[in-house]
């Protein structure tokens, strides 16, 4: 009796009833759907989709970025211990007489010679003042007969290593609708709305009981075929961008309950590609080729949420 | 190594081989041993100091060790070492400067995550609440590819299809 009457007096004094109102109002809110303010706002609210493709290749080093690494890499191949031949190659075999033969060894140190270069200091076959020069001998196919005899193989192992390229057809001949294309920098698909004549990030409507992140993954399939493999980094929406009653891009404090909405979630375009179903306009762009596609409001409306790569 | 070698003598007659020196300075004992000596070509005349087990040994401890393998320090005149602090303090600039935007870039957008998030709460509890919700276990794909220096041979996979297993997972 007396606790049940303390806990009253408490709630009473410290405003804790008005707490529990409120939760009680916000538990309302968010398992009722009848209420009209739900189902009208649910129709001004679209999810918005930022499918990117991530970079597959390293980004483009800068001259300085290049030659830091380079002076980086000759000082620690300056300050490397001399290579052990005597432990990988057995004495006397013929694997060490080939290795021995494409080195091209120091300077040999003579009494009574002037070195102007300075006197050589040899030790284990390596100039110590400078940096160790190791040539592994190549050798054809043809004459290894470890290593198979046929060149045109691509499984045989004696078979010259070459570096796929960096710049690719779709780069030649600008086929913005590739995922081939700018291998180095993260694209995002935009889709140009049919009856405006405008470039935009795909924005869909919700369905009855349908969270954002969700909606967004179905709209893409809708649009751009099922055969698209995605990973979606958040069920958070990334940003939102408000819309007059015109379409024309607003900022928060113009904007009212009743303008439309886009909350962008962030996906990314892992295998597939975009098939637009219904003949539909579309695009992968760079960040600085979104600026020049998109009209300028909107780009700066969205241009923070996107990646600096 | 010579240091290992004679450690290893020490250590006892195991690892050395059986083989002893074939001639042994000119004790008493072995004046008939010398008498008796045939010398014939091409047959080894100096014992082998080590068995081949613990010679293997030997080359093996002197891949780890720094003896006769280290290269000179380098010595920089003052302008040359003068030039290296410069090169070092332009780089950590460079490095401050890409980190700082990155900072930077970062923060706008967990705003711009804030911003969105609230203004979903003013206008529909139940979005909010999907929204906002933990996603616990989430992980990045494992289909995600780290970018490599040059591409690989099939750039992109875009005859990919959608199997029965991803088909129900949506």
């Amino acid at each position: 009796m007396a606790g049940a009457s303390v806990s009253r007096r408490l709630v009473q004094s410290s405003g804790l009833k008005n707490l529990q109102t409120n939760i009680n109002n916000s538990c309302k809110r968010l398992y009722s759907t009848e209420t009209d303010g739900t189902k009208a706002s649910t129709r001004r609210i679209l999810a918005g989709l930022i499918l990117s493709r991530t970079p597959v290749v390293t980004p483009e080093l800068t001259e300085f970025e290049k030659a830091y690494y380079h002076y980086q890499d000759e000082l620690e191949r300056r300050l490397m211990w001399t290579f052990p031949s005597y432990y990988y190659f057995k004495k006397g075999s013929l694997r060490e007489r080939q290795f021995n033969a494409a080195q091209r060894g120091p300077v040999p140190r003579h009494a009574n010679i002037w070195y102007p270069k300075g006197i050589p200091d040899i030790q284990h076959n390596r100039e110590r003042r400078l940096k160790q020069e190791i040539v592994i001998p190549r050798q054809s196919a043809d004459n290894d007969g470890l290593f198979g005899n046929n060149e045109e193989s691509d499984d045989s192992l004696g078979r010259p290593i070459v570096l796929n390229s960096r710049h690719t057809e779709a780069d030649e001949i600008n086929d913005t609708t590739s995922l081939k294309r700018k291998l180095d920098r993260t694209l995002y698909l935009v889709v140009k709305e049919q009856d405006k004549n405008i470039w935009r990030f795909p924005a869909f409507s919700l369905e009855q009981k349908e969270p954002l992140h969700i909606a967004a993954e179905r709209g893409l399939r809708q649009i751009g075929g099922v055969n698209i493999n995605t990973w979606t980094v958040s069920n958070t929406p990334a940003g939102v961008t408000r819309f007059n009653e015109s379409g024309q891009v607003i900022g928060k404090e113009e904007s009212t309950d009743s303008s439309k909405r886009e909350f962008y979630i962030k996906s990314h375009i892992l295998h597939g590609k975009f098939v637009p179903q219904d003949g539909q306009d579309f695009a992968w762009l760079t960040r600085e080729e979104l600026g020049s596609k998109l009209d300028e409001p909107y780009y700066n409306s969205v241009e923070p949420l996107l990646s600096l790569n | 190594m010579f240091r290992i070698q004679s450690s290893l003598r020490a250590m006892g007659p195991t690892l050395l081989g059986s083989a002893r020196p074939s001639v042994v300075g000119c004790n008493n004992a072995n004046v008939k041993a010398t008498a008796n000596l045939v010398l014939s070509r091409g047959k080894r005349t100096k014992a082998r100091a080590l068995a081949p087990g613990a010679q293997r040994i030997i080359n093996m401890l002197s891949v780890f060790s720094a003896h006769k393998k280290q290269p000179r320090r380098i010595k920089l005149a003052m302008e040359d070492l003068i030039r290296h602090n410069v090169v070092q303090k332009a780089w950590s600039i460079f490095m401050r400067d890409k980190k700082l935007i990155r900072t930077e870039r970062l923060k706008s957008q967990y705003k711009k995550i804030e911003e969105a998030a609230e203004e979903l709460k003013s206008l529909n509890g139940y979005l909010h609440f999907e929204a906002t919700k933990r996603e616990l276990g989430k992980r990045f794909s494992p289909e995600m590819r780290i970018p490599t220096e040059t591409p690989p041979n099939e750039i992109w996979h875009e005859d990919w299809k959608v199997t029965d297993i991803y088909a129900k997972k949506r």
